[in-house]
């Protein structure tokens, strides 16, 4: 299962907490929290932080933990 | 996990056979080693498979598997850990060590989260220590097997390549969970904190602390999206009213001082991994729970590995056990 574009608007959607998933990566979870932490904090940041969430699902792709969390973002 | 305390004989006779080494034990103990390719943290407290250990005798000794292609080792001074995600292999793992109560170890723990690059290659490792009654009068060191050298700064990495039908991971067990007390946030980013927002209304923490008959040999716990984040505490000054911590708070990330159910050993044997002896490659925990879970003596399963001044899985971590486990693909 290949990660979605940078540009899908699936990394908007989780940053905005408008899709709700619960991940099994220990990286994808350190960078999320940070991510939702910080878009309370500052909501104009949305578009760098979805980057970011992107970022540790390509970095990490071939993890298992990854790949099943990858397989959320598609339900 | 294969029974890993050595006697340091024993030790540099592996080092002398080409072995690629990550060891841990007492400072003196690194001394007769010969030049070679490993590292090394200061620390007397093991897990071991007949219990908690406190020894200055043995080591505790992690050997890379033959598969490994290359491993790099590199020192990083304060200011260049910052390239330690970009530095990683393509495909593997890098493990770091980092003298406590250095600068490095400070600044890590600030900063790890905004590295380039964070997050995108698998990091654990430790923060290296002394005996407890040591404290205040030795320094935790780091050693760089190749070159000889040793620091009470600086991190110690080695760069592990893996081939592609290997992937390694990274992962914590936390036997703390988020209590269901107050919610508590910090103005301010620190080790150290005067105030705090309890339930949004800003008081004096150490107060709120002492109001609550708080024990502070739980950590605090903060919910990043399922893992639980502890931050330890290090003590309260009286007179200053000032609480320390051994890692940073962070503001606006929500805490909450942690609960813990039934008994720390019997509860990590229920929820630890069970390890089929290949997977499982390397382990630490806490020298806090290890203290106040009574560990010394007491078994944790099949795992063994150092006993540490703080873990890191990516970042920082206090009163956690952090893994790696290398699986086929």
């Amino acid at each position: 299962m290949a990660v979605p574009s940078k540009l899908d608007p699936i990394w908007s959607q989780l940053v905005s907490g408008k899709k709700q998933l619960e991940f099994e990566s220990l990286a994808v979870k350190i960078v999320f929290g940070r991510v939702r932490n910080e878009i309370v904090r500052n909501p104009a940041s949305g578009p760098q932080l979805a980057s970011q969430l992107y970022d540790v699902f390509a970095a990490n792709e071939t993890l298992p933990s990854v790949r099943k969390d990858l397989l959320k973002l598609f339900v | 996990m294969k029974q890993p305390m050595h006697e340091p004989a024993a030790v540099a006779e592996l080092i002398r056979a080409g072995k690629r080494l990550l060891l841990a034990g007492d400072e003196r103990l690194f001394g007769s080693l010969p030049r070679g390719s490993w590292i090394g943290g200061t620390i007397p407290y093991f897990m071991t498979d007949k219990g908690g250990v406190n020894t200055h005798d043995r080591m505790y000794v992690t050997e890379l598997p033959p598969y490994v292609p290359e491993a790099a080792i590199k020192y990083y001074d304060e200011k260049a850990i910052a390239d330690i995600f970009g530095e990683a292999k393509p495909h593997g793992f890098s493990f770091i060590m980092i003298p406590a109560m250095s600068k490095t170890h400070v600044s890590f723990a600030v900063n790890a989260p905004t590295y380039p690059g964070f997050a995108s290659r698998p990091l654990l490792g430790w923060v290296t220590g002394v005996d407890l009654a040591e404290v205040g009068k030795k320094l935790p060191r780091i050693f760089n097997g190749e070159t000889g050298e040793s620091y009470s700064d600086g991190a110690i990495v080695m760069h592990v390549g893996l081939p592609n039908h290997k992937v390694a991971e990274v992962d914590i067990l936390n036997m703390f969970r988020p209590g269901s007390g107050e919610t508590i946030e910090f103005p301010e980013d620190g080790f150290t904190a005067n105030d705090a927002l309890i339930d949004g209304k800003r008081q004096s923490f150490s107060a709120y602390l002492r109001e609550k008959s708080i024990d502070t040999r739980l950590p605090l716990v903060a919910d990043f999206a399922g893992a639980m984040i502890n931050t330890s505490f290090r003590g309260v000054d009286e007179s200053t009213h000032i609480v320390s911590f051994y890692a940073p708070v962070f503001k606006g990330v929500k805490y909450k001082i942690a609960a813990i159910e039934g008994d720390y050993v019997e509860d990590f044997a229920r929820k630890m991994p069970q390890d089929d002896g290949e997977q499982l490659f390397f382990a630490c925990n806490c020298i806090l729970n290890y203290i106040h879970a009574g560990l010394e003596g007491r078994k944790t399963g099949a795992v063994t590995g150092p006993v540490t001044f703080g873990e890191i899985a990516y970042q920082l971590l206090n009163q956690t056990l952090v893994y790696l486990r290398i699986s086929d693909v």
